[in-house]
């Protein structure tokens, strides 16, 4: 009997003197995986219009339909988007959402990605619907020139 | 009915193709001869009904003996071919081809309307590359705006022309044309004009690709998110889809068919539509539907309540209707179900209630002839196609403007040679006018007499000698055939139905022999069901009232005694009893035609003399605003039923998403009341109701509703019954659209000194519902006259001038003088319906 609770001390011990692998969180967080898939932002381009043209094959692949968008036509003057067409009303529903990144891999304008926010925590249900303003990345960190769309032929 | 002589199929013949024989008719087109027994070729440029042009050279095929590659679509089926569709010098035309088409393609299915049709996507798919070569800047255009229904992108464009020859061969209007050359060259219309014939809005469907796209619809949602329903609309005849998500209607395209293994737009579709069906139907989306049902509440004010105390308020104001006291009024947009239960609730559960359903009308002799008119019809539009009519005759016949689809097909067998087409008219339109010969004119009411000569010289033989002095041409044209069709127009151009001329057209027919058939064309849509449903005063679903036969098994059908009655007036002739306070109830089913009626005074009369009026519509209007019960319908996606098309045709209409607010189907409504006034409930399901047409109309009882969305149709049973007509409108009140151009503040005076005001009905004039598209402004045509050359010479006038007309502070302008069609009678002006925009 006593070799083992001998036995049983000995585990205990040796895992007091490993290396700790939990973490103070909030104060400290674990680094995360480059191909982590958390909360969705919508990307820009150098000169802050949108890369999102609300074409809606995202919408189309997700499997829980969490997303919902509404396209409209840009005001040439004062585009939102490259090219004609952009999402008016953009949302994901965080409750709704798997988090399996087929959005991100659809999106033919790479438009929509996955951040590394995971902390999607809320008091009510309405406030997990995420809508394009909350995802959307300030202007100025856009990347990539916006296409060239200029015509080119006299007629 | 004597069956007509179809002309016989074409022999088969074998072609080799892969290897394989197979047996395909000879002369055919080689590609569709392919298509059709499901050996699929890719194509662009080549469609079923358009000339061949052979510009897209995607169908490539090997020819045995032939040392280069040969197109499909340019080639007859003949005995002894042999040819490969599966080489790999066939996939490396493919291959190359679409790498050719994609060379300026801008790539910008994201943005592309078409994304998820596209033909050029799924040919990519299947025979392209899947990589682009091109390293060099693609060519971009300008993006004009050129008409108010098509989104143009050129840069999408693939040079298939397909929409050039639709405009040029189908819709009869040379307006779209190929600019530019070489590597520049576009598509674009003459003077960048619109492209404005009735049709237009099929350019968007035959378009392989997204260049032509439709503006009303433009990035309002992708295809695939819409939910297709297959149904027919109660404004136009012939099959549609209505395209909706969560009840709202985004677009209606002609009815989609599965390719592929999925249900698209049908790019080959021979079913063109509309572009009343197309856009004028988007009235569903307009805000003002009644959404419940509403009781009046005293001082005019009405209020909202529930569909029990509705329906019974409405059950025991008819079941306290005395003997004839009951007045049932079907709009002729109803579906046959409708018409059925309302001829059911009239004369099986009032006592001796009255039905009709030709308001349009406002004489009791039009409305009869147009009943007996309808009766005869016995033409069948598909014989045509097939070419069993040998000539065709149309008379007073303004089919474009009250009936486009009907024109269309009618035109198209012209066309194609399958008939001759001769025109005896008052005026005759540039669209028939070129496949017409001979074409006679006539004063509007001399033409009943133009016929009768006809008939009276066909009655003593049929060589030349007989023929009429002036007539002999068409005398000729008529005497040569033994099958033929007469289409006489209830709605054409020149006011009233002339009376006279039904049974002089119907004389006609007689005496050309029993190869010929009759077909009655009107712009009602339902007018054929109502007839053959029972909605009309003298008929009943098994046959006429007065026949004892008919009474019996209908009442056997309705479980109700039925009686004779003594008299059968039509709705002219209710409306006018209704207005001297004959009646202590009026129903009023989907009266559409009431609230742009000419005789708008009798109708108030009628709404304020009678004690109850119950009214079913779907939007307000200043009739149901006068009504004691309101009750909310359903729209064309919403409903379950049946319509008959002016050929007799049955189109099912269905139900894809609920009434939007508690509004209810038709059926349910009606039968509902059925049920609270007899304790007993015959129909639980619009096909229960069809069931009950398929007995009285003698046809296999087996038939389902849904087998009426079979492609093609399993069976049509075969409705012998038709009927009616035109709007007249001698009190009309005009009221010119506040739109475009205004007059000069010096008009010419008045374009009159004794010439005659024709008025044209258009079929997407002012309407209950069609004015309340979202689309009403580009569809309907700008009010115009239309005025003989020599008349306008003597007057002084030309083409654009503005004219006031004698007797009202009325402005139109003149237009079409110079590409004048064929001349109008003298002595007559013709005018276009003018808008009045809803209330
Ligand atoms: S995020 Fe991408 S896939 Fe989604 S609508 Fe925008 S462009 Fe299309
Ligand atoms: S036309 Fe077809 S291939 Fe071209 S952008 Fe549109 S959807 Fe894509
Ligand atoms: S616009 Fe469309 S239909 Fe017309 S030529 Fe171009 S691709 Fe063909
Ligand atoms: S389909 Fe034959 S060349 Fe276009």
């Amino acid at each position: 009997m006593l070799v083992d609770l001998f036995k049983g001390f000995a585990v205990t011990f040796k895992h007091i003197f490993r290396p700790r692998v939990t973490l103070e969180y909030p104060e400290v967080k674990r680094p995360l995986p480059p191909y982590f898939r958390g909360r969705h932002r919508l990307q820009r381009y150098e000169n802050g219009l949108e890369r999102c043209v609300g074409c809606a094959l995202c919408a189309a692949v997700c499997p829980s339909e969490a997303i919902y968008l509404e396209a409209a036509e840009n005001d040439p003057a004062n585009p939102v988007s490259a090219g004609e067409r952009y999402a008016r009303v953009y949302q994901i529903h965080q409750l709704r959402c798997i988090w399996c990144g087929f959005c991100e891999e659809a999106c033919p304008e790479d438009a929509i990605v996955m951040g590394p926010d995971f902390e999607l925590a809320n008091y009510r249900r309405d406030q997990f619907i995420c809508d394009k303003q909350a995802m959307l990345d300030p202007p100025d960190k856009g990347f990539g020139k916006e296409p060239n769309l200029k015509v080119n032929t006299a007629l | 009915m004597t069956p007509l002589n179809v002309p016989p199929p074409p022999d088969n013949v074998t072609v080799t193709v892969n290897g394989a024989p197979m047996q395909l008719p000879k002369g055919k087109n080689l590609l569709q001869a392919l298509l059709d027994v499901g050996h699929y070729i890719p194509h662009y440029c080549y469609h079923p009904r358009l000339s061949v042009a052979g510009n897209c050279r995607l169908c490539l095929i090997e020819l045995e003996g032939r040392p280069k590659p040969e197109i499909a679509c340019n080639m007859v089926v003949a005995d002894g071919l042999k040819i490969r569709t599966d080489s790999e010098l066939v996939d490396s035309c493919r291959k190359g081809m679409m790498e050719f088409l994609l060379i300026n393609h801008p790539l910008d299915c994201p943005i592309c309307d078409r994304g998820g049709e596209c033909m050029l996507q799924r040919y990519s798919v299947e025979y392209g590359w899947g990589t682009a070569r091109t390293i060099d800047p693609r060519r971009r255009f300008h993006k004009p705006q050129f008409d108010p229904l098509i989104d143009i992108e050129r840069n999408r464009c693939i040079m298939c022309t397909r929409c050039v020859r639709f405009c040029d061969e189908i819709a009869g209007e040379h307006v779209m044309g190929v600019f530019g050359h070489g590597n520049r060259n576009y598509i674009g219309t003459y003077g960048n004009g619109p492209v404005s014939n009735p049709f237009s809005g099929n350019v968007i469907d035959i378009c392989p690709v997204g260049c032509l796209t439709s503006k009303p619809f433009r990035f309002k949602a992708r295809v695939w998110e819409l939910r297709q329903t297959n149904t027919t609309t109660r404004t136009c005849n012939g099959a549609v889809t209505a395209w909706t998500r969560a009840g709202k209607l985004y677009r209606v395209t002609p009815p989609t068919r599965r390719r592929h293994g999925a249900y698209t737009i049908d790019e080959d579709t021979d079913e063109f539509i509309s572009n009343e069906a197309r856009f004028g139907t988007h009235y569903a989306n307009h805000d003002d539907r009644l959404t419940t049902p509403m009781i009046a509440a005293g001082d005019g004010a009405q209020m909202t309540t529930s569909w029990k105390s509705a329906l019974e308020a409405a059950a025991r104001a008819l079941r306290n209707a005395g003997r004839g006291e009951a007045c049932f009024l079907a709009g002729e947009r109803s579906t046959n179900e409708e018409f059925y239960l309302l001829g059911r609730l009239a004369r099986g559960l009032c006592r001796a209630g009255h039905i009709d359903w030709r308001m349009r009308f406002t004489s009791e002799a039009a409305a009869r002839a147009a009943g007996d008119a309808l009766r005869a019809s016995d033409g069948d539009l598909d014989l045509l196609a097939r070419g069993a009519y040998g000539a065709t005759l149309m008379i007073h016949a303004d089919l474009l403007g009250t009936a486009p689809d009907i024109a269309l097909r009618i035109k198209e067998a012209a066309r194609a040679g399958k008939t001759r087409l001769a025109l005896l008219d008052a005026r005759v339109d540039e669209f028939f006018g070129r496949f017409a010969d001979p074409v006679y004119l006539e004063q509007p009411e001399a033409l009943a007499t133009a016929v009768n000569n006809l008939a009276a010289a066909l009655e003593h033989g049929r060589d030349e000698a007989h023929a009429p002095a002036d007539g002999a041409p068409l005398f000729n044209h008529l005497a040569q055939h033994e099958q033929g069709l007469i289409v006489l127009g209830l709605d054409a151009a020149g006011g009233a139905l002339n009376p006279a001329l039904v049974p002089a057209a119907l004389r006609l027919v007689q005496a050309l022999g029993a190869g010929w058939q009759f077909l009655a064309v009107t712009a009602a849509r339902n007018a054929r069901g109502a007839v053959a449903a029972g909605a009309q005063s003298d008929r009943l679903p098994t046959g006429p009232v007065t026949d004892p036969e008919a009474l019996r098994s209908t009442s056997e059908l309705y479980g109700a005694p039925l009686e004779a009655p003594e008299e059968t007036p039509a709705a002219p002739e209710l409306l006018r009893r209704a207005a001297a306070g004959q009646f202590k109830v009026l129903f009023l089913h989907r009266c559409d035609e009431l609230v742009h009626h000419p005789q708008r005074e009798l109708i108030e009369q009628a709404l304020a003399a009678t004690e109850t009026v119950i009214a079913v519509d779907i939007f307000p209007s200043w009739i149901t605003r006068h009504a004691d019960i309101v009750l909310p319908g359903s729209l064309f996606y919403e409903n379950d039923g049946t319509m008959t098309d002016i050929d007799g045709t049955l189109q099912r209409m269905s139900r894809g998403d609920r009434p939007r607010g508690d509004a209810q189907e038709e059926w349910r409504i009606l039968e509902s009341i059925a049920v609270l006034m007899s304790a007993a409930r015959r129909h639980k399901s619009a096909q229960s109701i069809f069931g009950d047409l398929l007995k009285a109309w003698n046809a296999p009882t087996l038939f389902r509703l849904d087998d009426l969305l079979l492609d093609p149709p399993s069976l049509l049973p075969q409705t012998n019954h038709v009927l009616l007509s035109r709007r007249t409108r001698p009190n009309f009140k005009l009221i010119l659209a506040e739109r475009g151009a205004q007059p000069p503040a010096q008009a010419a005076p008045a374009a009159g000194g004794g010439l005659r005001l024709l008025w044209n009905m258009h079929s997407q004039g002012p309407d209950h519902l069609g004015s309340r598209s979202s689309e009403f402004d580009a569809l309907h045509p700008q009010p115009r006259l239309e005025l003989n050359p020599a008349d306008a010479a003597a007057l002084g006038l030309a083409d654009g001038d503005w004219v006031r007309l004698a007797g009202g502070e009325v402005y139109l302008p003149v237009i079409q003088l110079e590409r004048a069609i064929g001349p109008l009678p003298d002595e007559a002006l013709y005018q276009e319906e003018a808008v009045e925009t809803p209330a």
